[in-house]
């Protein structure tokens, strides 16, 4: 049996540390668990990892189901249920109660995106929504801009990745933070190599060329929008909020790329 | 002064990546190989600063030289109009654009857009004409019609008649020729 599992809060990077290593789980392929039931605090990026471990799961070839637990806390299990969406075929879950509602802050539930096609439409979803949960313009620019900038770089650079890029968006319901991420399991920076210097060669390349990130910071700058960009690879991280720094932490199998807008004057309408 | 009307609602409603926009941008080169062209952005939800990046970069080689074409972006919506601008910025350009029937100057500085207005009610002119209309001398007007031209924003040819040096007929777009352009292509909706 395989399993993953979310204890406590489990929200931005915190998430990262179960992304499951497809080169690790190439042996076992029983059943998955995907045990939410200590989870106290999800957030979008949480349920981008848990996406990427069922589509990882799925795309393995395996006939064995995926079991999800949900949270046992009703309010973490509706925020998790809602960014999660519809859980793909062979997902079953386990549940004593009634699924919680959904809502309109889940504004990109997570999914797996394949194409040019996947991008538009989550855009196009994306940019109808974003009225109804009160985004800016700015907002809403910003948000198409990284949805696209993301799943774009994900389809470029991680063409393998067995679970495809994920990617999901949603508006925190205590902060009104927008939280717009994309997961992948693309090869990562080995793991017993303990710096940064991929990263800031990626960030170099795309300031350089004018790439997805270089662009989001821009556009963060020139909106004087308050944002942080995070990205995680291998053991490196690095985050912009205005420049940036650099830090190592637990492998990440994989590349992971988070914009949360720190809103201002949110006008919440879920 | 021949247009070409390229709509890019054909790349799609949203217009993502690099690929798509080497792609409009060989559409675009093409064009312009014949005529003064006309980007239509009718229809278009979001274009992203890659897909207009490999547009612009390509356009700004393309104008090099090409002094009597002209290119107008039309029908953008708020966010395609800031992710321009955002473009425009960075590879430090401008573009001409019609906006609710007027042509203004995307990218460019007041000054810019002042005498890109005034060449546009003019539509053809010498130099001294508009200097005159602006009340400017013809060193400083001369600075701002060679950025309008290498935008192609308005179109210049040597004026034969032309006695001592090189003096050009100027041709800004006028925004009823244009929309008319538009309408004829059945490009507006």
């Amino acid at each position: 049996m395989q399993q993953v599992s979310l204890s406590w809060d489990v929200r931005g990077r915190h998430a990262l540390a179960q992304l499951v290593d497809p080169k690790r789980s190439e042996a076992q392929r029983d059943r998955l668990i995907a045990n939410a039931n200590g989870a106290s605090a999800v957030d979008a990026v949480t349920a981008a990892v848990l996406m990427a471990a069922i589509e990882e799961h799925r795309a393995s070839g395996t006939s064995e189901p995926v079991e999800y637990c949900p949270p046992s806390d009703p309010q973490t299990d509706r925020t998790l249920h809602n960014l999660l969406g519809t859980l793909p075929p062979g997902c079953e879950q386990t549940r004593s109660r009634r699924a919680p509602p959904r809502d309109r802050l889940a504004i990109v539930p997570a999914q797996r995106v394949a194409s040019e096609e996947d991008i538009e439409l989550a855009v196009l979803g994306l940019r109808a929504i974003a009225p109804y949960v009160g985004l800016s313009n700015e907002e809403r620019e910003i948000a198409a801009a990284a949805t696209i900038a993301f799943a774009a770089n994900g389809l470029r650079y991680a063409p393998a990745s067995p679970c495809g890029v994920i990617l999901c968006a949603g508006v925190e319901h205590e902060s009104s933070a927008l939280i717009i991420t994309a997961v992948d399991m693309g090869a990562g920076a080995a793991q017993d190599v303990r710096d940064v210097n991929h990263l800031r060669a990626a960030i170099e390349t795309s300031r350089r060329v004018f790439g997805g990130l270089a662009q989001l910071t821009a556009h963060a700058r020139r909106k004087e929008l308050d944002v942080t960009l995070y990205l995680a690879n291998g053991t490196g991280e690095a985050s912009w909020n205005g420049r940036w720094s650099y830090g190592l932490q637990a492998h990440v199998p994989g590349w992971c790329a988070t914009l949360t807008v720190h809103r201002k004057s949110p006008r919440l309408k879920p | 002064m021949t247009f070409q009307l390229i709509n890019l609602i054909d790349y799609g409603q949203v217009l993502s990546t690099r690929e798509r926009g080497h792609q409009a941008a060989d559409e675009l080169q093409r064009a312009l190989e014949d005529s003064s062209v006309v980007l239509n952005f009718a229809g278009v939800e979001v274009a992203s600063a890659s897909f207009l990046d490999e547009v612009l970069s390509r356009l700004r080689g393309l104008l090099v030289g090409a002094e009597a074409k002209m290119v107008v972006v039309t029908e953008t919506n708020e966010d395609v109009s800031e992710t321009l601008e955002l473009v425009l910025q960075r590879r430090k350009m401008a573009l001409a654009s019609l906006e609710r029937g007027q042509v203004k100057l995307l990218g460019g500085s007041k000054q810019l857009n002042a005498t890109l207005e005034a060449a546009s009610e003019l539509q053809s002119f010498k130099a001294p004409e508009l200097a005159e209309r602006l009340k400017l001398k013809l060193p400083n007007l001369h600075q701002r019609l060679k950025a309008l031209t290498d935008a192609g924003a308005l179109a210049r040819e040597a004026d034969p008649s032309a006695t001592s040096g090189v003096r050009y007929d100027y041709e800004a777009v006028g925004s009823e020729s244009l929309n008319q352009v538009v309408v004829e292509s059945g490009a507006e909706r």
